[in-house]
């Protein structure tokens, strides 16, 4: 104590009250106005170009990673395909919880859809709604505008045509907006999707140049007009807008891979095909989504082998003959993977049966009869059926299922021939010609070696109608237009309403597919076809249910009939 | 053997009295010119000596000169005092002088003398007692004896007789002469003082709702963080520990689920005065913690206080020889519950079962049953339990260790401390290391200034197996799903696997998660006793620093020789936090008489600021190299941002007693937050509250039932809190950028922005009021002590998102929405007992009931069904359909309302749900959404409590402690509740008590046994999943010796004790049959969760 030095009373004071005066003093309030460095506050937006750019590309970003269920996704299109009969989901997303009379308002997966479809359509609002006080180049102002409804048309489009009665958002909506907004009738919304897309296309360019590849011209918003037609029966506009696409002679079907081009189109790099109108891209490591990781078969790297392709659709693809098996000389039902159709092998992994050795995959063969257990065992999940998708699986890939930057085709121009043919013989069913038939369906078919429908042997519109709904069905099988065409040519409640089978099975112990005997014989058809999946669609299921997320909310939302 | 060694004990015991110190003391004095005083103080300040006498009796103003080198006391007092008329006494350390002729001295002052004795409540005479003439500074204290001598001028009113420990007693002289005093242990303290928002004041004085609990509370339990050990102990605090993974904090609540904002439900936690998380601090450091729970006693912290405060205080030294202490557990862990899953033979037969219900052929035949049944075949046939494997595959083995170093002079002061906690978790590679280091210092650098500063740092290692999903949590979640027909590792090397789940193989690979945090916190405090009498100034600056280093590294693992789950993937993120605060605070103290007044007034500004860094790259040359640089470079990529706040706060708090009866306390804030707009960012936060003693006043003193009921308290407050704590920018409308988008032949990746949300820029502060009122008892002489409170807490403006339609298309960012109001009672009551000399025990239960109601939603909402939130119905409602059973017959089906799927589509054994209401408001003939859902159950606890009971006898103790969960529901899902479920396993609660064909059940516990996935329509949220989730769990139990004196000093120690402990013991629950109710396990289709563990330890403590 002693030893310690007081401090003189008189500075000490001094020394204090400054120091506190420092403390209070640097109660400076300017320290609370923060702004977020990692983002653009709305203040500082819409100021240019480049920000509008920003946006543009925002728009332009459809859903990617492990988000599913929308109608621009793999997964997504290859869901509606399935929801149209040509397959299944392990944890039976497209049956049950989209196309089923045990459907119900809760669905997860509608729910998605509808989800990701109003988030899409939220961001091509706001940029609608903003551009106009942008300062920029009045054209080019224009022309992204017409992009951008382009972009959501596309969503409009599908929105309405799987709900019908819709809201249609045309603004960004406040919440209180979005709580009250009502649905808008179908028809109103279809005449803002064509109105939106004959706006566009008159301002939109017939190319693009390199770097602006991917995005919307005016054959895209006319195949999109297209659909718009043919989902209402529109036949003879969609004859006319698809005839445009076809004189403007700016696409082709690829070919640049002699036999295999039809397989190589989905694969990595069929992006760039002449036979591409629009496709979401991707980039490895940067923009990618789960597909292959959900698609490959269990054997291939570790898929997981989500996806099982119905028989029906194994069945419906032709053999080298370009007769379908019912007719065909070639097919032998013993060993129905032989001489047949090669998009067939292109679209769907098949077993070894017969005299088919079994999907090759790099140096690994797909079998579904290794037993109990075993890897894609045709019984061992019970929506197994022995197939696997195979098409847009890239053989370079062999891990990183998860991370898949395979391009996805929206629109490509195959579609544009099958639907022109479709749409004329609807329409002037008279005017289908040889050449007609040639430059489009004997196209598709001559690139895959099938000999042509020659007119002599579809002489009524009944006869062409058929041959184009079965091309159709096998040409693009797996890409989204399946559950599209059941509904709009109302042939769902026959297409779905049956037991759906998987590979051919056995009653001999001795052949690799024996079906087992005794309580563990496996249920098969009249023709010995694995018998697993017994679908049920009702006439209410032409539409999905509205969720019951938004009922919840919004009252002025009405439930579409027949769900509870 | 153990009779000698207790032999020795005692005959140790009786050779080393208790003056052992004065007698092993030795001291060097080297003083010239000083006055007796300062060489008492000199005196005290080198030993644990104190001095006890009146300075009016003895005369310490006398200057002396001393020198002597290396004496005993007695030897220092003699020199010191002979021949000077005082005679002095050493009693240990205390040392006690008094005038040696106490008659003349009396006489000479011509005052009456009043003599007599006091003893404690068993009779032994108190050394040291202070006898003080009420209301003046004469006094004396009493001798070896007991006995006191005073002299009391003529018109004394009473003596006053204090001692620390004890109630002071007053007893009026009126004609006595002779006045013998029993002084009785203090009830509950009534000098225990609570740490209070910027203070400390005494519990007695209190008017608002503290709760405190101290260092003794959290000895020794085995629990791997602090907030784990608040369970059950403090009424209105609600602890829920939902996971056992190593250095995983429980969720501490305070009164209710408060508000259903993303501001949360967490309390301010201030270490020290710090801003901090609960877990900051290691257990061992902790001497106090305060539970701010009203608004009186919160608002003080106004914007941050509405889910109530947390104020911790470390230890800190104190003057005197230095002590060391080291403190130490070990322990093993292992899970309270395990479900019971099938072997392979009966999942195959069940699941041929599940098939034969579904129509379709059995999937195993009854030789492959035979091979899983027989084991013949493990590779092809295994029967595995994946999930009883990993939780085995960790030794669960926990250590901690504590060295703390106290002590100081009277100038300075220290803490010093050092921990090391070591938790390996029950699955392998898991683990968490934690080294804690904390430092009080408190300096007196002047007569009239003190600095004190805290440190308080740690480190934290966690590391645990990684593979898909990429958490250990994850990995156990999906080893519940992989049912024992898969093998685990086969003999050749490859694995089973499901999807790309594998425990086995995950916890083969070289892939790890290893999360490295460095956090310290660091005040300094300048304390100014200002020349104006009672006015204290300070200034405190101080920062909180965190530092981050993340790796999530998964190798490319082999599963088998067509599945290598790859390529390797390494992810590193770097990132810290900054908070810093400076505070100036007033305080000001004033007594006039019988009133007394403090005010408090400060400042504070708080900023805060989160960076990041972010690298990643994928494919390396092997799975034992995994720093970036060894990824490919190609597939590199980054990330990084900043994000800050900052506050502004002025406050005050104004207190004033009378006569330590009538007590009155108001607090103010004015709060400034960067997360609102200059419209709406200050708030002002005010409090008042007011506490009458009523046993203070006269009637009840002077009135018998004085004996009974000691110390009685009425409080009453009311105030309003603010909340914030709501992301960054909430206010403002943003661009998100990131948002990029390939675009171009060759594609590139061009930049791209998006609202991602839709912000609202009107929002303002969360409001919280709160109304209190409480009584604090003390009855039979301090035996049993009683807290009971009522509570309203109303908070609204609720920063929430508005429920919104999908058809937004966005997520919408907070607005004031709702309000939610919390209502309650909570009492606590400790019973102090004692059976003979040795034998105390105490019994403290504490029992607390809160109501939650939602009041109010967005723009008059009454329901928000898509966040399970209704008007009137408290937060946390399961909203679903009431069900029926199951159906037993087709019949039964047919003549059901119709499902929520086609009645074609339904089977007997299928949930049976109930038609309650249509459109019209009677039922309809038909189950829908819209009208036959309704409030099912309720996961929000409506009771908590606990129950503390402690006994001892001699160097034994004994505790155990009781907490328990109430009048809440709980569902699980996926994998956990439903056999078969999306390729998932089978329980045998599932198989018992299913429904069957043979015994068509209605009330079967589970119903028709089939493969199920995620839309399938029995799995409907309904009341037929909804499990009572109530339970009393036997949370801590522990047994511990400490080792007599005698025994330790002669090895050096000044005290040892031994323990034994268990966490977590039993629990009593209805819940589903393997789970544990209080492990919060998804309902979805992820799982993802680590065991509660229970814990057995022991351990030792050794003071130095």
């Amino acid at each position: 104590m002693k030893a310690m030095k007081y401090i003189s009373k008189k500075s000490l004071t001094k020394t204090c009250l400054l120091a506190l005066t420092i403390l209070l003093g640097t109660s400076c309030t300017d320290i609370l106005d923060k702004q977020p460095p990692t983002s653009i506050s709305d203040a500082s937006f819409w100021t240019g170009e480049s920000d509008a750019l920003l946006a543009l590309v925002g728009c332009y970003r459809f859903p990617s990673g492990w988000t599913h269920e929308d109608f621009a996704t793999p997964q997504g299109l290859l869901y509606l395909d399935f929801a149209g009969g040509h397959g299944t989901e392990k944890e039976n997303f497209t049956t049950l919880g989209m196309a089923s009379s045990n459907t119900i308002a809760t669905s997860v997966n509608i729910l998605g859809y509808w989800s990701n479809a109003f988030s899409q359509i939220a961001h091509y609002n706001t940029f609608l709604d903003n551009i106009d006080k942008c300062p920029m180049d009045n054209d080019k102002k224009a022309l992204w505008t017409a992009e951008v409804k382009c972009l959501r048309a596309y969503y409009f489009f599908y929105l309405a045509f799987h709900w019908g009665d819709v809201p249609m958002p045309l603004k960004t909506l406040a919440t209180l907006d979005a709580n009250n907004i009502a649905q808008t009738p179908q028809a109103t919304v279809y005449t803002q999707v064509e109105n939106d897309l004959t706006d566009a296309i008159t301002l939109l360019p017939d190319t693009r140049i390199a770097k602006e590849y991917g995005r919307y011209t005016k054959s895209a918003a006319r195949v999109l007009l297209s659909r718009l037609y043919l989902a209402q029966n529109k036949w003879s506009d969609a004859a006319s807008v698809l005839k445009t696409i076809i004189d403007a002679n700016l696409y082709q079907l690829d070919r640049r891979n002699g036999a295999a081009s039809y397989e190589k189109l989905f694969q990595l790099g069929g992006e760039y095909s002449p036979e591409i109108i629009l496709c979401v891209q991707y980039m490895k490591d940067l923009f990618t989504t789960s597909r292959y990781q959900y698609m490959y078969p269990e054997c291939a790297y570790g898929g997981w082998h989500q996806f099982a392709p119905y028989n029906e659709l194994v069945k419906a693809y032709f053999c080298t003959d370009g007769k379908d098996i019912s007719t065909s000389a070639v097919y032998d039902d013993n060993d129905p993977f032989i001489n047949r159709d090669p998009r067939l092998y292109a679209t769907i992994f098949l077993p070894p049966l017969g005299t088919y050795t079994g999907t090759k995959y790099n140096a690994i063969t797909y079998n579904c009869f290794l037993g109990a257990n075993k890897n894609d065992s045709y019984n061992r999940y019970t929506l197994f059926n022995g197939y696997c998708p195979k098409k847009g699986a890239d053989p370079s890939v062999t891990s990183a299922l998860g991370s898949t930057y395979t391009y996805t085709p929206l629109m490509r121009y195959a579609e544009v021939l099958l639907s022109y043919l479709e749409a004329v013989n609807e329409s002037a069913p008279g005017t289908v010609t040889q050449a007609m038939l040639d430059q489009t369906i004997n196209d598709i078919r001559n690139r895959v070696n099938l000999p042509p429908v020659l007119l002599a042997d579809v002489g009524t519109q009944a006869l062409v109608r058929d041959a184009v709904r079965k091309e159709r069905r096998v040409e693009l099988a797996l890409e989204g237009f399946r559950y599209f065409d059941v509904l709009r040519w109302e042939t769902a409640i026959t297409e779905l309403n049956h037991i759906f089978t998987g590979v051919k099975l056995s009653d001999n112990p001795s052949a690799p597919n024996f079906r087992g005997s005794g309580a563990t014989a496996s249920p098969v058809d009249a023709n010995m076809y694995y018998q697993f999946e017994t679908r049920t669609w009702d006439s209410h299921n032409r539409y999905f249910p509205i969720p019951q997320n938004d009922l919840n909310i919004n009252k002025k939302l009405t439930q579409n009939p027949g769900y509870n | 053997m153990r009779n000698i060694l207790l032999l020795i004990f005692i005959t140790v015991f009786q050779a080393y009295a208790d003056d052992t110190y004065s007698q092993n003391t030795k001291l060097t004095l080297n003083l010239t010119n000083v006055t007796v005083a300062n060489v008492l103080e000199e005196i005290q300040n080198n030993s644990e000596f104190y001095f006890l006498f009146n300075a009016k009796l003895v005369d310490v103003d006398r200057e002396v000169s001393i020198s002597m080198e290396d004496k005993k006391i007695s030897e220092i007092l003699t020199v010191l005092f002979t021949g000077t008329g005082v005679n002095y006494l050493v009693y240990d350390r205390q040392i006690i002088l008094t005038p040696s002729d106490i008659t003349s001295l009396s006489l000479a002052m011509q005052q009456s003398k009043i003599t007599g004795t006091v003893t404690g409540k068993d009779g032994t005479p108190m050394i040291g007692v202070n006898v003080v003439v009420t209301g003046t500074t004469q006094g004396t204290i009493t001798d070896i004896a007991g006995k006191y001598s005073i002299d009391v001028p003529q018109g004394s009113k009473s003596l006053t007789f204090t001692f620390i420990g004890m109630e002071a007693q007053e007893i009026i002289i009126g004609t006595l002469t002779q006045i013998n005093v029993t002084m009785i242990e203090s009830a509950i303290g009534l000098e225990e003082v609570v740490v209070v928002g910027y203070g400390v004041q005494k519990k007695v004085n209190l008017t608002g709702s503290v709760a405190s609990v101290t260092s003794i509370d959290l000895i020794d339990k085995p629990i791997s963080t602090t907030s784990q050990a608040l369970a059950g102990l403090v009424p209105g605090l609600s602890v829920v520990q939902s996971s056992g993974r190593p250095g995983t904090s429980a969720t501490v609540m305070i009164r209710g689920t408060g508000t259903f904002s993303s501001a949360g439900i967490s309390p301010l936690v201030l270490i020290d005065g710090m801003a901090g998380n609960i877990d900051d601090v290691n257990p061992d450091d902790i001497q106090s913690i305060s539970f701010l729970k009203d608004a009186a006693s919160a608002s003080i912290y106004g914007n941050r206080a509405a889910n109530g405060v947390i104020l911790i205080e470390t230890k800190k030294g104190s003057a005197g020889k230095i002590s060391i202490t080291y403190n130490n557990s070990f322990g093993w862990q292992k899970p309270t519950e395990l479900p019971d899953f099938m072997s392979s033979a009966d999942y195959a037969t069940y699941y041929n079962e599940a098939m034969a219900n579904m129509g379709r052929a059995d999937a195993y035949t009854a030789d492959q049953i035979q091979k899983y049944s027989d084991g013949s075949d493990p590779d092809n046939y295994p029967n595995v339990n994946h999930l009883k494997w990993l939780l085995n595959t960790g030794s669960g083995f926990q250590q901690r260790h504590n060295i703390g170093l106290q002590g100081g002079t009277d100038a300075l002061t220290y803490n010093f401390s050092t921990g090391y906690f070591r938790q390996e978790g029950m699955t392998a590679e898991t683990s968490n290391d934690r080294y804690n280091v904390l430092l009080n210092m408190k300096s007196k650098i002047a007569k009239s200034l003190t600095f004190i500063t805290n440190m308080n740092a740690y480190a934290n290692i966690y590391k645990a197996p990684n593979g898909e999903p990429t958490s250990i949590d994850g990995m156990i979640g999906y080893a519940v799903r992989e049912g024992s027909i898969y093998a685990g590792k086969k003999s050749d090397g490859s694995f089973g696997y499901q999807d790309n789940y594998s425990p086995e193989a995950w916890m083969a690979s070289t892939s790890f998660v290893r999360n490295t945090g460095m956090n310290i916190i660091g005040t300094s405090q300048l304390l100014w006793d200002t020349p104006v009498k009672g006015l204290t100034l300070s200034g405190k600056a101080g920062i909180n620093y965190n530092n981050n280093f993340d790796k999530i590294y998964r190798a490319a693992t082999y599963f088998d020789a067509n599945k290598t789950v790859g390529p390797a993937t390494l992810g590193v993120s770097a990132y810290n936090t900054t908070y810093k605060t400076f505070e100036g605070l007033a305080t000001y103290n004033k007594q006039i008489n019988s009133h007394i007044f403090t005010i408090l007034a400060g400042t504070s500004r708080e900023t805060y600021a989160y960076k990041n860094l972010y690298g990643y790259r994928n494919t390396f040359p092997n799975n034992y190299q995994y720093e970036l640089v060894s990824g490919a470079a190609s597939t590199a990529s980054n990330d990084g941002g900043l994000s800050e706040w900052a506050l502004i706060s002025f406050f005050g708090r104004a207190n004033y007693s009378f006569n330590d009866r009538y007590l009155l306390e108001a607090n103010i804030r004015y709060d400034g937050s960067s997360r609102f707009s200059t419209k709406n960012r200050w708030g002002l936060f005010p409090s008042f509250s007011a506490g009458w003693r009523i046993s203070e006043e006269n009637f009840w003193k002077n009135s018998n039932i004085k004996e009974v009921i000691n110390n009685l308290k009425l409080r009453g407050s009311w105030g309003i809190l603010g909340n914030q704590n709501i992301g960054t920018y909430p206010y403002q409308q943003t661009y998100a950028l990131g948002q990029n988008y390939p675009i171009g032949n060759p594609a590139a990746l061009l930049s791209g922005a998006r609202l991602n949300t839709f912000n609202n820029s009107g929002i303002t502060w969360e409001t919280t009021s709160v109304t209190d009122i409480g009584l604090d008892f003390n009855l039979f002489g301090g035996k049993l002590v009683g807290v009971v409170d009522y509570f309203y807490k109303y908070t609204y403006n609720i920063l929430a998102a508005v429920q919104v339609t999908r058809i937004m298309g966005r997520t919408v960012g907070q607005s004031n929405v709702g309000a939610v109001s919390n209502s309650g009672v909570e009492a606590t009551l400790t019973y102090n007992g004692m059976v003979g000399k040795d034998f105390r025990f105490s019994i403290a239960p504490n029992f607390s009931y809160i109501k939650n109601a939602v009041e109010k939603l967005a723009d008059g909402a009454l329901t928000d069904i898509n966040n399970s939130r209704i008007v009137g119905q408290p937060l946390g409602i399961i909203y679903g359909y009431t069900t029926n059973g199951l159906f037993v017959d087709q019949p039964e089906i047919d003549a059901a309302p119709t499902q929520l799927v086609n009645n074609t589509g339904l089977k007997p054994g299928y949930v049976s749900y109930v038609d309650i209401s249509g459109a019209n408001g009677a039922p309809d003939g038909a189950v829908t959404a819209t009208y036959d859902r309704s409030v099912i159950g309720c996961t929000t606890p409506k009771y908590y409590y606990g129950l503390n009971l402690t006994a001892s006898y001699k160097g034994f103790y004994f505790s155990a402690l009781l907490q328990g969960l109430g009048g809440y529901q709980r569902l699980i899902g996926s994998y956990m509740a439903y056999a078969f479920y999306n390729g998932g396993q089978i329980q045998r609660w599932q198989v018992d008590n299913r429904w069957t064909t043979d015994n068509p059940n209605k009330w079967a516990e589970y119903p028709r046994l089939e493969t199920l996935n995620m839309n399938n329509t029995n799995l409907q949220t309904s009341d037929y999943w909804i499990r009572d989730a109530s339970f009393l769990r036997l949370k801590n139990l522990q047994i511990g010796y400490t080792l007599p004196k005698s025994v330790v000093s002669m090895v050096g120690l000044q005290n040892l004790s031994i323990f034994f402990s268990g966490q977590n013991l039993y629990n009593f629950t209805s819940f589903y049959k393997g789970w544990d109710p209080e492990n919060q396990i998804s309902t979805g289709d992820a799982p993802s969760f680590y065991p509660i563990n229970s814990i057995l330890s022991f351990g030792f403590n050794a003071k130095f």
